[in-house]
């Protein structure tokens, strides 16, 4: 009996053979030669490949390469019309027109304004469920609707003809543009979704969509496959033959795949991470590559609770953690030492608010603390300090552990819980510190701010009347550097008060076949291979 | 025998009962529910999900639609995986598991009643402590290292077999054998053990007096003999083999039922967690149930006792 040598081989043959195909089709080897399948691994099966139904990054991914939206993001991360031609804009920075170029559904129908407005229609449809729905709120009267206080026709999306939609926004939105190359703004094919409501469930006839590859086959919790889609609009810029998708969800198996030259890619953002103990060994060899990641880690204060109800405190143990000594020691990959509450990678005016562990200054601070809240050490609160279950956030929490009782004998007790469990405690307030990492999916400060409105169930109890109405300040002004500066004025404030503790910003980490170029990756972890080839 | 049988099919009902209701409560029990994640959801929204999926009804009415949906075999659409049914999930996953257990089966009992013989006929020497070693290691190396360990010998230095994945035979061999060490290594220790006290038997001394080889000695006298506690242990083997193994599924990527049994539960993807619990459990009822069928038919002492009922 004879075995395939190994999985390489096996899983060529059919790249090979359509490459040959393909070859002798067009009879022009120099532009077809360089065609062939990226081998990609996504660490789980995506959950949902309706974009109105999707909520995960593992679906964003695949949904990324299935459709096209009303803008695309560049590789350089900004956004360029897609399936709008011309894009303007009303003076009050409310209204946009979308003049849609001419393109198809791989079907063969053409996608019209219908297409969106439906689509958004039915998402924010009372009786569709969809956990994404809220963020179409954006959109004049989204929320009214989605609540049943409002007809659906109330929604501010107007078709003035096949080609031409129009959008009212709630108020002004500079990142709107962004928004609309995210999946949750992607258009369902409507003639499909409305005869076949479970369209979206496997590959087939019924599954449709417009972006730069079609899917072939959908084998669940095993293997996607996609090719280049013929009928996008933009077909002759797709440079990759196609790009199959594995579902292996150990991070080791995964390097080894890649290790054997099984996958091009292995590591962040396709799947969770790289294995913990292969970074080191990864960077010596000089294989492991980095780029920013738009997100916070940071410990969040319940300020109800003793200690934390005192600034002082709050900024006593803020100061006293020596952040780079965690990242160089623990975290191992180029995070940056946060202190401050927005990444760089956002574009924010970066404002460093505090020097990386300040003992004299927190030691100061700490004595204020103690008789502002008429304690001594010995006397203060046994403090827990919770973090869903993972190798990572223990050693971190177990260092600043150390480094506080080292800085001034403050004790805390490390509580871990299951993510869900975790998520349900910090949800209901029953936490005195909690781990929380905060991203962003666009290149907007507001979603960090946000955390820290009062409305947001991850406020920590922190109220400053002041700081919400900056917030809602700046969204209503359609003035960029107006509002600019509303948000530094908020960041200010909430430095001042340090409801929470910033302790680094993240990075990502990954492996790739040298040979794949074009990836376009942004900070805000989405990466898109419509631009891809190989050398 | 019939009121027998008849009265074991009821008990196998009733476990099953309890189990579902267990489970069910267990299950609401956990904090969170599928919808609890990081981002801020809006209120409504939330609202609108848990009554899209009937999670806003009373306990008692949401647990009587779920004992309807397991009578009628309906388990009702994942929570997580949106537009899929729980029984399309198991549909799916059992006969990958199923077809890598029958490999591990089939693999262990090779090995093991092979291993656990040439230990007993070979008692107290090198061959012994051999076969002990192996049953040993087989049964305290945890199968996550153990499926490592196959990986980089076999799969990354060797290069006989992919190192993970699913689709030709080469790839169920991997996984099949580091699902059959425990069930090897347990396997041969039950069968050296019975072996040892077969052979001390005087039939097969009067086989040996007879004239018989060897050969013919083991296999038609000792090793028959010695099956029946294997045979026993062999029910819940095959199920829990067969139902698959979170952590070999997950490190060769397999897309088997054994990982929904965790996946699950970190999804809190309620209708997958009772669907493949009940679906677990009725298929280990069954077994056990078959087992007692072929007790009662086996053990003179049990049909006597059945018979006594009859009357």
């Amino acid at each position: 009996m004879t075995l395939p040598k190994n999985l390489s081989s096996f899983l060529l043959l059919p790249a090979l053979v359509l490459t040959i195909l393909s070859t002798g089709c067009q009879g022009n080897g120099e532009t077809t030669s360089h065609q062939e399948f990226a081998r990609l691994n996504l660490s789980s099966e995506p959950p949902s490949l309706d974009p109105r139904t999707a909520m995960d990054q593992t679906s964003a991914v695949i949904l990324k390469m299935l459709f096209e939206g009303l803008t695309r993001l560049t590789p350089e991360g900004t956004p360029e019309p897609a399936l709008a031609e011309k894009i303007t804009l009303s003076n009050d920075g409310l209204t946009y027109t979308f003049h849609l170029r001419d393109s198809r559904w791989w079907d063969g129908e053409p996608v019209t304004a219908y297409d969106f407005q439906e689509s958004w229609a039915s998402l924010l449809d009372p009786a569709f469920a969809s956990d994404f729905a809220y963020k179409l709120f954006l959109i004049k009267n989204g929320r009214a609707v989605k609540e049943g206080k409002l007809p659906l026709t109330a929604l501010g999306v107007k078709v003035l003809d096949e080609k031409t939609l129009e959008v009212t926004l709630d108020h002004p939105t500079p990142y709107f543009l962004e928004l609309l190359s995210t999946f949750f703004y992607f258009a369902a094919p409507r003639h499909i979704f409305k005869t076949y409501p479970r369209w979206a469930v496997e590959a087939g006839a019924h599954y449709v969509g417009n972006g730069p590859f079609k899917l072939v086959s959908w084998k669940h919790h095993n293997e996607i496959v996609v090719e280049k889609n013929p009928t996008y609009w933009d077909a002759e810029h797709v440079r990759l033959k196609g790009i199959s998708l594995s579902m292996v969800e150990d991070a080791s198996t995964e390097l080894s795949l890649f290790e054997k030259g099984e996958l091009d890619w292995a590591g962040k953002p396709l799947s969770i991470s790289l294995p913990f103990d292969a970074i080191e060994r990864l960077k010596k060899e000089g294989k492991l590559l980095t780029g920013p990641r738009a997100g916070v880690y940071m410990y969040l204060f319940n300020t109800l609770k003793q200690p934390f109800n005192s600034v002082s405190m709050r900024k006593a143990l803020a100061y006293a953690i020596h952040r780079q000594a965690i990242i160089d020691n623990i975290v191992q990959t180029p995070e940056i030492a946060a202190t401050s509450l927005i990444p760089p990678e956002i574009g924010f005016p970066f404002h460093s608010y505090f020097a990386d562990g300040n003992l004299e200054e927190a030691r100061q601070l700490f004595k204020e603390a103690l008789e502002e809240l008429h304690l001594t050490a010995e006397q203060l609160p046994l403090i827990s300090l919770s973090y869903n279950t993972s190798e990572g956030h223990h050693k971190i929490a177990q260092a600043i552990q150390q480094q506080w009782f080292d800085a001034f004998g403050f004790r805390v007790a490390l509580n871990n819980a299951e993510w869900k469990v975790y998520l349900d405690k910090i949800n209901s307030g029953d936490y005195d510190m909690a781990r929380l990492t905060w991203a962003a999916e666009v290149h907007d400060p507001l979603t960090f701010f946000e955390v820290f409105q009062q409305s947001h169930h991850h406020s920590g109890g922190w109220k400053n009347p002041s700081y919400d109405h900056l917030i809602e300040q700046s969204n209503l002004t359609s003035d960029p550097e107006e509002r600019k500066r509303f948000l530094l004025k908020a960041e200010e404030i909430l430095m001042e008060e340090m409801p929470f503790i910033p302790i680094y910003f993240n990075s990502m980490s990954y492996v790739k076949n040298p040979r794949l170029k074009g990836v376009a990756m942004t900070g805000l972890g989405n990466i898109d291979f419509r631009w891809a080839y190989f050398e | 025998m019939i009121k027998y049988l008849l009265k074991k099919l009821g008990y196998l009902v009733i476990a099953l009962y309890i189990i579902i209701s267990a489970t069910f409560f267990l299950m609401k029990a956990i904090p969170g529910d599928p919808f609890t994640q990081e981002q801020a959801v809006p209120k409504e929204i939330l609202t609108a999900l848990r009554s899209y999926y009937g999670l806003d009804d009373p306990w008692y009415v949401q647990y009587g639609r779920y004992l309807k949906s397991v009578a009628l075999w309906d388990l009702g659409p994942s929570f997580k995986y949106k537009g899929r049914s729980v029984n399309d999930i198991i549909a799916n996953g059992f006969p990958v598991s199923a077809l890598l257990g029958l490999e591990a089966l089939a693999l262990s009992f090779g090995m093991g009643l092979f291993l656990g013989t040439v230990a007993a006929l070979k008692h107290n020497r090198w061959q012994d402590y051999l076969a002990t070693a192996i049953a040993v290691l087989g049964i305290s190396v945890p199968s996550f290292i153990l499926a490592t360990l196959l990986q980089y010998i076999f799969a990354l230095k060797l290069d006989l077999f992919p190192i993970a994945r699913w689709g030709t035979f080469a790839h169920t061999v991997l996984p099949a054998v580091a699902l059959a060490a425990l069930p090897t290594a347990f396997i041969a220790r039950l069968t050296r053990s019975t072996m040892l006290e077969t052979l001390q038997q005087d039939y097969i001394k009067t086989a040996k007096a007879k004239g018989l080889s060897l050969y013919q000695v083991i296999l038609k006298h000792a090793l028959p003999n010695s099956l029946l506690p294997v045979v026993a242990y062999l029910a819940q083997l095959t199920v829990n083999i067969f139902v698959g193994s979170f952590v070999i599924e997950k490190i060769f990527g397999i897309p088997g039922l054994g990982q929904w049994f965790v996946l699950s539960i970190t999804n809190r993807d309620y209708t997958v967690i009772m669907g493949t619990t009940v679906f677990y459990s009725a298929l280990l009822l069954t077994a056990t149930f078959f087992v007692d069928v072929a007790y009662a038919w086996l053990d003179p002492r049990l049909k006597n006792i059945s018979n006594e009922h009859k009357k």
